[in-house]
This record gives structure tokens, sequence and C-alpha cells, in this order.
């Protein structure tokens, strides 16, 4: 059956004027389609330029980064990867993961699982095991350390895994170091000689090495997790450490006394300081030295000390009583010796005058023996005049009042000379005397010093030698100390001590030095009465050098 | 490899179904349903103790036609559209839109759901062309809604229902394009035809070529009730055309031809390097019932013009694409589909493929 020529119209003209809508249609999707494509095109050119900006950006980081498709083949390598893997981006792509990245443990040199498996299999983010390390395409070993993670399109689907890492061998030794450092640092302070604990910023104990709670009796658990001040005997003196510490001071060797366990005291010098970190108080770090033997030592001393201090004040006390005592008797015993010589004296006279008498009125009487003898007793007479004198002008010394005055030496010594003017001439001695200071003494004293030390100059000289005095004054010196230097015979170094003593002769040929053995006594207790003093050396010129030390005037 | 083959879509309702439709005065009335059921249970269980690999369900609920099954019932549409000719004296008229907007009052998905619940082997899904509905539109313009906006909804609602096909599981979509033949005998300058091309190349650009290899177009020439309505237009002026839809699969009607070689020239001529070939060899109208040998020469003899890798064969068409169409038993389609699969195994064999 055909179609009836209307219908067919019909149908002709429904199906053409369809076919002019499918065409809008169709140039509307070929529109749409060249909208899409360029549209496309820019996104390429975008997704081109994002890729070689991801591209440059990869290959610049220090990273490493590696990343695979969805079944675990590597598709990318940056130049870091690349350097580490031993491979190429050439080379590697398209390879199994396993081939290109081969992970060991440090260790156990065990094959570490391929984290990329386990990140395309469940779509995490997946860190590498610790201490691992990536065996290079020539054998080097480098430790690594980071994670992997999925790569996913805009729809959320998995299309590969990219893993990024990094050489951490450096870092790794540092933490080897660091960790045996630690070790080192732990058994230095388990095992030091001297107490070792820290202290929180709250006071209680933070960590205590053995040697400390050997010290006190402690165990661990009894001495960590307590506040400190528990263990010392003393709360002021924990007080006032915690309150230094706080304030950033450093304790050296401060003393303390810690209480064992068994009730016991432990005298302790702590020394201590405390670690900050940015401002913050972490902990303390406190030495502690036991020091309580030395501390009972030092009070045993201590109390011996104070023991002798007290026996010595006591002697002291002694000595002065005794000496004054002493004193006093000497004073006394030169008060019965001046009384003695003074009353001697009368007597001596007598003796003198009688012998003379008889030397001059009876001589014929007496044959020559008797006028010897006579004679003998006037030499003798008058030897113990002399002596007696001397220990008159000795005990006077200590007996009478001798007032020190400012007194011109240089005026003393040339009266003085004037007097001695006989002695001098027949001893045909030369007396030089230099400017001398004024001084504050006694003018009898002076004079009788003076008198004594240039009789003895001029006496003890070897025969035939003119003596030579010098008295000059120090010219360095404050001016006060006197020389008396003279040629004589000199003393030997070794009695320079005795000189100084009553009836000390020397020169044991009395015929040839004649004296009392008391000149130098008087000397001394002269120049020592007026609040000097007097030495010997030896001269210059092979003679004797006194040295006298005189009171300057303003002395009171 | 082997040669692929696969039906084309329906087979003819039980005589009891189309009874009971008779005489409920509606093929929607609930009563029917377990009919449904089982005519759909039935034509899975029978097509798939032929052995073809790819079955349908028959299109036991398409039960109008192929063309009309996605409006039949719409309120904006009469049944006064157009009358399409078949050589044996009748015609079929089609829908009319009356008013837009234009949508499907179903889509082939839901029998694809029904099926999959019986089905162990893999199930393909025909659904009609764009082409076929854009006669829907009448001559004169619908006011308010422009052809242009007709066209835009016809394209929107097919590519949602091939999409929902593809998304339940459908191993191939095979859209009808009954009606290439009838637009050449309508215009013979090919505009009319080039026109239908468009529109629905229009639907298969808005898939991906791997949503492609899973789209398939038949061609025909509109067989019911064992007649055609274009069978006198040659291949030759449709072929060049067809080749050109953006389908991975091309299901041609070849055994009812005269000149099978003739044609099966015109498409190793015209046929694409990403095109399979499904050659009819079985005629669908003529009642003798192919043996396994006939179909084996039918196969061998496409072999010579079409690549094997590119080579697969079907039934020239529906046996029963209107449900009023009783001339073919369903035992004569079920035997015609055996011979087709055991004609292509034994070819595949013969050259050497299994």
């Amino acid at each position: 059956m055909e179609l009836d020529d209307s219908e067919e119209k019909l149908l002709r003209s429904v199906a053409l004027q369809n076919a002019r809508a499918v065409l809008l249609a169709r140039e509307r999707a070929e529109q749409k389609l060249w909208d899409a494509t360029k549209d496309l095109e820019r996104k390429t050119e975008e997704l081109t330029q994002q890729r070689e900006w991801f591209q440059v950006t990869l290959s610049s980081i220090g990273d490493a980064v590696i990343t695979t498709d969805t079944e675990g083949k590597v598709t990318f390598l940056n130049p870091v990867a690349e350097e580490m893997t031993g491979w190429t981006l050439k080379e590697g792509a398209g390879h199994p993961l396993e081939e290109v990245f081969n992970i060991v443990n440090e260790s156990t040199r065990k094959r570490v699982d391929n984290p990329i498996a386990k990140v395309l299999r469940e779509g995490i983010v997946v860190g590498l095991a610790n201490h691992t390390v990536l065996i290079s395409r020539n054998g080097t070993e480098t430790a690594i350390e980071d994670s992997a993670a999925p790569i996913r399109d805009s729809q959320e689907k998995i299309v590969g895994a990219v893993m990024v890492f990094h050489d951490v061998t450096a870092r790794r030794k540092a933490e080897n170091a660091l960790r045996r450092s630690e070790q080192l640092l732990s058994e230095f302070f388990e095992n030091a000689a001297v107490g070792l604990h820290w202290v929180a910023p709250d006071g209680k104990v933070l960590r205590v090495n053995q040697t400390e709670l050997k010290l006190l009796g402690y165990s661990k658990e009894e001495y960590v997790g307590r506040h400190i001040s528990e263990f010392h005997e003393d709360q002021t003196v924990i007080d006032d450490i915690l309150s230094k510490l706080a304030c950033g001071k450093e304790l050296t060797n401060y003393e303390a006394r810690l209480r064992c366990k068994d009730g016991s005291i432990k005298h302790v010098l702590i020394s201590s300081n405390v670690l900050w970190e940015n401002g913050e108080f972490i902990h303390t770090r406190c030495f502690t030295r036991d020091i309580t033997e030395q501390k009972l030592a030092q009070i045993a001393l201590e109390e011996a000390q104070k023991k002798l201090s007290e026996h010595a004040q006591l002697l002291e006390k002694q000595v002065v009583e005794r000496t004054h005592h002493l004193n006093q008797t000497i004073q006394s015993l030169e008060g019965v010796c001046y009384t003695i010589a003074h009353d001697l004296r009368a007597p001596l006279r007598a003796v003198q005058g009688f012998t003379k008498i008889i030397l001059d009125d009876y001589s014929p009487c007496f044959d020559e023996l008797g006028r010897e003898f006579a004679g003998r007793i006037m030499k003798g007479a008058n030897r113990m005049d002399i002596l007696i004198r001397d220990l008159l002008a000795y005990a006077r010394l200590s007996q009478v009042e001798l007032p020190c005055v400012e007194l011109d030496l240089n005026m003393v010594i040339e009266a003085l000379l004037q007097n001695m003017v006989p002695e001098i001439e027949a001893q045909q001695a030369k007396i030089s005397v230099q400017r001398l200071p004024v001084v504050k003494a006694n003018n009898t004293l002076v004079q009788q010093i003076f008198e004594n030390l240039i009789n003895n100059a001029m006496k003890f000289v070897d025969a035939g030698v003119t003596p030579e005095i010098c008295i000059r004054a120090d010219s360095t010196g404050n001016g006060r100390r006197i020389f008396v230097s003279d040629n004589g015979i000199g003393i030997a170094p070794e009695y320079h001590d005795r000189v100084f003593g009553m009836f000390q002769r020397l020169h044991g040929d009395e015929n040839k030095f004649q004296g009392t053995g008391i000149g130098l006594a008087i000397v001394k207790k002269a120049i020592e009465r007026m609040g000097g003093s007097v030495a010997v050396a030896s001269g210059g010129a092979g003679g004797t050098c006194f040295v006298l030390e005189f009171q300057p005037p303003q002395t009171t | 490899m082997t040669i692929p083959t696969e039906p084309i879509g329906s087979i003819p309702r039980p005589p009891e179904l189309i009874r009971a439709i008779e005489e409920a005065g509606s093929d929607s009335h609930p009563s029917l349903n377990p009919l449904y059921d089982e005519a759909i249970q039935d034509t899975i269980r029978r097509f798939e103790a032929t052995g073809s690999p790819v079955i349908t369900d028959g299109e036991q609920r398409k039960y109008h036609n192929f063309w009309t099954y996605c409006v039949h019932g719409l309120p904006n549409v009469s049944p006064d559209g157009f009358k399409i000719p078949f050589v044996a004296g009748h015609t079929r008229r089609m829908h009319r839109l009356t008013a837009g907007p234009f949508r499907y009052a179903r889509t082939a998905d839901q029998y694809l759901e029904v099926a999959k619940r019986y089905a162990k082997h893999a199930l393909k899904q025909a659904v009609i062309s764009p082409s076929a509905l854009s006669l829907m539109y009448p001559a004169e313009d619908i006011p308010g809604y422009s052809r242009q906006e007709f066209i835009d909804d016809l394209l929107a609602e097919h590519e949602k229902e091939i999409r929902q096909c593809l998304a339940v599981g459908a191993h191939k979509v095979q859209i009808d394009f009954t009606e290439g033949r009838l637009a050449v005998k309508l215009d013979p300058s090919g505009n009319l035809l080039n026109s239908f091309i468009g529109l629905n190349n229009l639907a298969l650009s808005r898939f991906t070529p791997e949503e492609r290899q899973r789209i398939g177009v038949h061609t025909c020439p509109g067989g019911a009730r064992d007649s055609t309505h274009s069978a006198d237009v040659d291949y030759a002026e449709l072929l060049p055309s067809l080749f050109e839809l953006r389908a991975g699969n091309f299901y041609i009607a070849l055994a009812i031809e005269k000149d099978r070689e003739r044609v099966l020239k015109i498409i190793q001529k015209h046929m694409k390097p990403n095109q399979r070939i499904f050659v009819g060899v079985i005629a669908t109208i003529d009642p003798h019932i192919e043996t396994a040998e006939e179909v084996r020469d039918r196969v061998l003899e496409a072999a010579k013009y079409i690549p094997l890798d590119q080579l697969g064969t079907t039934d020239d068409c529906g046996y029963s694409p209107f449900c009023d169409d009783l001339s073919t038993t369903r035992d004569t389609a079920f035997a015609k589909i055996r011979a087709r699969v055991e004609g292509t195994q034994l070819a595949a064999q013969k050259l050497g493929l299994s």
C-alpha cells in the first residue's frame, strides 16, 4: 500500500522542517563543540603551563619526588630523585617502583614494603618506616624519610601516587650523635662522683643519680617526685637556694645540710644553675658534694683553735705578768746594783786614797816588792773604780729619769769631741763627722753612746794602725739612722748577737784590749731607753759598723 | 576470537497474554502484571536455551511497538500522526505531539531492570531513534513550543534513556533506525536521510568513544506482519550515510535481501575500521526456519567481505515489533534464533575461530 499524496507530502514537509531544525541544532551543537574545543584548548594550554610549572617546581625543590601510575609504575622522577636512585627519568619511566626505589631497613637490611602499593590500595597517605635506607642503582646508600600519597583527579579518582622523600643522612647522624651524647650524659649523670639532681620549677625532684641516693640512703622512688625541701635540714637555706635560682643566679659551693633517710645530717656544697629555654625555667642542675668529713674536721679544728687561743691568751697574760715581775726584779736588782756600786765607791776611794798615801808618803818604807804590791793595789783599785763607774752608768740608765728632747746630734757630737780631745790626740785618731739629724733623745745618753763607741773604736785597733772613725747619717732613709764605723779589728759575725751583753769581752787578751765588757751593753740600754735600737755589722774596711736608730723629734 | 551474535529484540508475545490484554481493554491493567512477568521469564528462559550468548526480554512489555513505547499514554500526544505504509498493504499510524514540552512517558531501562532479575546471559536493550520520534512534531508549529525546543528535548530524553540503560548494565544498547530507508523513499535526494543521520549523530556525539562501542544502530526495511515499509529502497542509497553514524555497532538486515553479495560489497566499501557489522543471517519475516548450515553459509559469505574482527551476526529484525503481530510464533522465533547461534558457531569453526 502506498501513502496518498497529501499524506506523503505532509510527511515530507514535516521531515524537511525537522531537517532544518536538526540543521540548526547541529549548528548549535557544532558551535557548542567549537566553544568546548576552544575551552579545551585553553584548559589544555593552562594544563600544559601548569604541568610545566609543576615540572619545574618538582625539578627545583630540594626533595626527591617520584610519581607512579595506578599500577605502581614510575611516571616521573625529579632530578633529586634521579640522583638519589641512580635512575634517570628516561631509564626509570615505566619500571615498577620497586626496581627504581629499592629501600631496606637500616638495621635489619630487610626489604621495606613499598608504600605506594598501600597508597594505591587504600587511598591514604603512607609514611615510610623509620630507619629506611635507599639503595641506589650503583649501591650507594642514603638514609631517607618521608611519605607517599595518592594522586586524585577532579572526580577524586586515584590516578597514581606520588612519593616525596629526602636525604636524612646528616640528620640521622646528628640524631645518632645526639643519642650517643645523651647516653654519655646519662652515664655521666648516673656515675658521677658527686651527687646530681634536677629539680622542676615546682621544686619537685625530676632526676637524681646513684651517688646522691647513696649519700643520703634513699631509693630513687623515695627521692624522685618529692619536693627538694623535704631533704633539706634548713628550710631557710633551700628557700634561699630556690629563690636565687629562680632569679637566674648561679650558685657555687653553697653550703647546706641534707637530711639522710636514717636521720643523720650530711654537710654538702651545692653548685647549681637553671636550664632555661626561651626564658622558660626547665629544671635546675644541682651538683651536691659531700663535705661532711671536712666540715666535722673544721668544726673540731675551730674548737681546738678556740681552746688554743684561750690558752695562748692565758700564756700571754702569764708572760706579761711574769715579765712585769721580772722587770720589777731587774729594776730591783739594778737598784741594788746601783746602790752597791754607789756604796762600793766610798771604801774604794779609801783604798785608793790610802794606797796613794802609801805610795806617795811611805814608799821608802817598803822594799821593792812592797812597793810593787802597793802599786798593784792601786791598779786594782783604779780598775774597780772604772768598773763601778760603768756599773753605775749602766744602772743609772734604769734608775734615773732621762727625759728626751729635740736634740741636734751635730752639736752633741761636737761638744763630745771637744771633751775627748786628749784621748783622741793620744790615739792620733781621725774622726770624721758628716751632717747629722735632729732627733728626739737625751743629751747625756747620746754623749754616753757616742763616747763609748768612739772609745771602743780607738781602743780595738791593731797595733800601728791609726784609728779612723766615721759618723754619718743614712742619706736614703728617714735620716734618723746613724752609722758609726771604724777600721778596727772588727767583730766576727758569730758574736754579733752577744756583743751587747753585760760583761761580754770578745777579745781574750786583756792586756792588749782593756775594758770592762759593759760599754756596748750601756750603748744598747741607752738607745733603747730613748726608744731606739742598735745593731752591729761588719765594716766596709774590715772594721765594725754600729747602726743606731733614733726616734724622730716629733715622736711623743 | 569467535564471531559475536546478538538478537535484535522482540519475540512474539504469548497468545494468552495478547488475549488477556484484549479482554482487559488496556495493556497496563494491573491484572496483567503476572502475565507480563511470566512472559518475560519464559522468554528469557527459552532465549538462553537457544545458546544465544546475548539475549533480550523479547520486548514483552514494549507492548504497543518498538516505535512509540516511550510516548504511549502521554497526555500531550494524539494517535493521529502519520501513517507508515507497509508492503503487505497495512499501515501503522504514529503519534502526534500536541503540546510541549516533550518528555518520555517511560524509558527502556525499566524493561532491562526487570529482565536482569531472571537473566543469566548478557542482556541488550533496544531503544527508538530520535529521528523516528522527530516525526511526532506536526507540520504546523505548536504554539509556545518551537520545533527547535522539541529537538533539544528529544535529544536530551534519548541521551538519558541510553545512559540509564548503560548504567543498568546493558551489554549493548541498540538504536532502532528503521526509518532510514523510509527517509530515502520520501526524499530521494538524500537530504532527509542526512537530516536523520545528523539528528542521531547529535545524540551519539554526547557519548564517549568507549560508550559508543556499547551502542549500536539497527536498520531494516521495517518489518511488521512479515511485511516491510521500504524494502524497495536500495541499500546503496542508505548504507553510505548509515556508516556516518557515530555508533560502534551496526545491525543490518541482510538475509531478506535478494542480492546479499551486492549489499555486502556496499558494506565493505563504506564500513569504517571501528565499526562492527552484525549482518542479518535470519530472515525474520520468512516463515522458513533456517538450518544452521544455511546460516553458516550466510556467515561465510559475509566473511568474504567483512573482516572477521568486525563481523557479527544477528536476525534481520525483531520477530514482533508490533504487539499484535502474530505472524510468527514464539517457537519459530526461538528455532530461528537457535539456527543463528549454531550456524554462527559452525561458521566460526569453519573459519578457524573456535
